[in-house]
């Protein structure tokens, strides 16, 4: 055997895989060649070398930290855990979750009415009493505070009117317009043919223009001063006995005589945008409403502020606005050319609220009305103006009117 | 230590085929892994982590490669148990797997450059943690020396293992190491019977020439 030959069992050698005749020549080969045998020796030393690494054992918890990747879920599963899991826990949470989300949307949807307006604008369910003829006064409302921003309570109310209207600031609320409002809606008026359309309403709104917000906060601001009554009735009590207009026989102008049907609108001079302005920030679904129909009805959307009108009434009848609801439901009706209507709740006003300082606007508002149909009654009810309530400012306006139109 | 974490032992070196008709002894926890029962397959963890991780250390030669690639491995060996029908014990399937994953691994990293510790680094090739080596020299100090000189033949034999083919490398590895029988080895590597036998001699040959000089 060749020492190439033997070298090339080395291997099996090592393994013990040689048996027989191969493993006597090789072994015969070693014993008698020095050479082969240093290099099978150094083969051994190297190959027990490589033997005595020897096997190593992983870090402890190996086969723990293999068990936890391969339970380990994948993103979306651990999404779905954190959501759901434990069902019987999360489950029942969510559900509660979603009904009171929806039970709130439909409290908010109901206690809101600007957002059911929105929804359904058209859908405003219409309270029945405003068509109706009116329903008794209502009981003095305990319960529902004046408004602050409207001035103090009447000081000198009669017992009467006490029982009438309680806490109703209603002129405050509502005031009367003033001289100049009052002729500042003449002078519009005279300039169009009064014709009863939502157009004419527009052009002859004294709120729309400075002028007749300006009049009307003085005419806030009049009342407040010494010498003039305090109080709305004090100041529009009715006279003892009519002097048959000699209260304050003012000179009318030729322009004053001008006065159109759309008299009424003065008292749109009321400026219903400051109200609502003012009433939006309490939040009470009362204010909101009612500020909503006094918007609408400053910009002319009158179905709308009949709408909204018609609900306060509905809803909130102890309210103590009501008096100036229904003064503002008969602008309303006038601004849609529902004369008869507008009548209906002047007449109202009148009849339900004898002591209120909102009297002598609804007797105003109503002789317009009727001249404004060709009905001489309204005459008589300008005479009323004049001598039962020589200190209102529609007394002035009334005595122009008979000047002009009543001869 | 329990029957499940007795690792398979590496001096025996048996030279005949495996008794691939005889009961496989994992049949059980194989059957209750394919099941899904995690704690079963934690189990053959346990018994052959010790065999995987020296394949992985021994041709990475780096402990926390080495850690990895023996995590990767067993998650392979998890994710295929359905398909492994049990013609060949698991032991022989998860060598399979196991030799293909290192080699392929290997050949990936060298394709790619590495950031730190070539291969060879004396460094990555530690024979032992550490705080073990010096408990191992305080113990033994009388032979510290010897010992010495062992760990350091140890890194050197590391480092030219890693200077090999990885076709050496592993075959090296399965049979000196691990102690493979040519058979064994065949089936993990997919290969003939006198390949394996050729290979070896040659993968043999070369080690020996490498080694030499530091004998």
């Amino acid at each position: 055997m060749r020492c190439d030959e033997a070298r090339r069992v080395f291997s099996e050698l090592y393994d013990e895989a040689l048996s027989g005749a191969p493993l006597v020549t090789v072994t015969q080969h070693l014993a008698s060649c020095p050479a082969c045998r240093a290099e099978w020796a150094n083969f051994r030393k190297a190959m027990q070398a490589v033997a005595d690494l020897g096997t190593a054992e992983p870090s402890p918890g190996f086969a723990a930290r293999v068990r936890r990747r391969l339970e380990a879920p994948s993103r979306w599963r651990r999404v779905l855990r954190w959501i759901f899991l434990p069902l019987h826990v999360k489950v029942p949470i969510q559900a509660a979750a979603v009904l009171l989300l929806a039970f709130a949307g439909l409290l908010l949807y109901q206690r809101s009415p600007e957002l059911r307006r929105a929804i359904e604008p058209s859908q405003i369910p219409s309270p029945p009493v405003a068509r109706e003829a009116p329903a008794p006064a209502p009981p003095p409302a305990g319960g529902e505070p004046a408004r602050k921003e409207e001035g103090p309570a009447p000081q000198a109310e009669t017992p009467k009117a006490t029982q009438a209207e309680p806490a109703a600031p209603p002129m405050a609320a509502v005031p009367p317009p003033t001289q100049g409002a009052l002729e500042a809606g003449r002078e519009r008026g005279a300039s169009s043919p009064p014709t009863g359309t939502s157009e004419l309403w527009k052009t002859t709104l004294p709120s729309e223009s400075p002028r007749g917000e300006g009049s009307s906060q003085d005419s806030r601001a009049k009342s407040a001063e010494p010498g003039i009554a305090p109080g709305p009735l004090q100041q529009y009590a009715p006279a003892p006995a009519p002097s048959g207009g000699a209260g304050a026989p003012a000179q009318p102008s030729a322009k004053s005589l001008a006065v159109p049907p759309s008299a009424p609108r003065p008292s749109a001079a009321l400026a219903p945008t400051k109200e609502a302005q003012t009433s939006a920030p309490q939040a009470k679904p009362a204010d909101v409403l009612y500020g909503t129909g006094l918007t609408e009805l400053a910009d002319g959307k009158f179905d709308r502020a009949v709408d909204s009108f018609r609900a306060f009434l509905a809803r909130y009848p102890q309210d103590a606005r009501v008096p100036d609801a229904r003064l503002r439901l008969g602008e309303a009706y006038f601004g849609q050319g529902r004369y008869a209507e507008a009548l209906q709740e002047y007449e109202a006003v009148a009849q339900q609220f004898p002591s209120g300082p909102q009297v002598p606007t609804a007797l105003y508002l109503q002789a317009q009305v009727r001249l404004a149909q060709g009905d001489r009654s309204g005459c008589q009810l300008l005479r009323e103006v004049a001598d039962l309530y020589p200190q209102a400012p529609e007394a002035a306006s009334a005595r122009q009117v008979l000047a002009a139109r009543c001869r | 230590m329990s029957e499940a974490e007795a690792p398979v032992p590496s001096s025996a070196r048996p030279l005949s085929p495996p008794a691939e008709t005889a009961e496989d002894p994992d049949r059980a926890l194989v059957d209750r892994a394919r099941a899904g029962d995690a704690g079963a397959f934690e189990m053959l963890v346990r018994r052959y982590q010790g065999w995987v991780f020296t394949l992985a250390l021994r041709m990475l030669g780096d402990r926390g490669e080495a850690e990895d690639m023996a995590q990767e491995i067993f998650l392979k060996a998890y994710r295929g148990l359905k398909r492994f029908k049990g013609a060949s014990r698991f032991s022989t399937w998860l060598y399979a797997i196991a030799g293909h994953h290192c080699v392929n691994q290997f050949e990936a990293r060298r394709r790619r450059p590495r950031l730190h510790g070539q291969a060879g680094d004396r460094r990555d090739h530690a024979e032992a943690d550490p705080p073990a080596v010096v408990d191992r020299l305080a113990d033994q100090a009388p032979h510290a020396d010897a010992l010495l000189e062992r760990m350091d033949l140890a890194r050197i034999v590391q480092a030219e293992l890693a200077n090999l083919t990885a076709e050496h490398r592993i075959i090296l590895v399965l049979r000196d190491i691990q102690g493979l029988a040519y058979e064994e080895i065949a089936q993990t590597l997919r290969l003939e019977l006198g390949t394996v036998r050729s290979r070896l001699h040659r993968a043999r040959m070369e080690m020996r020439a490498r080694l030499t000089p530091h004998l």
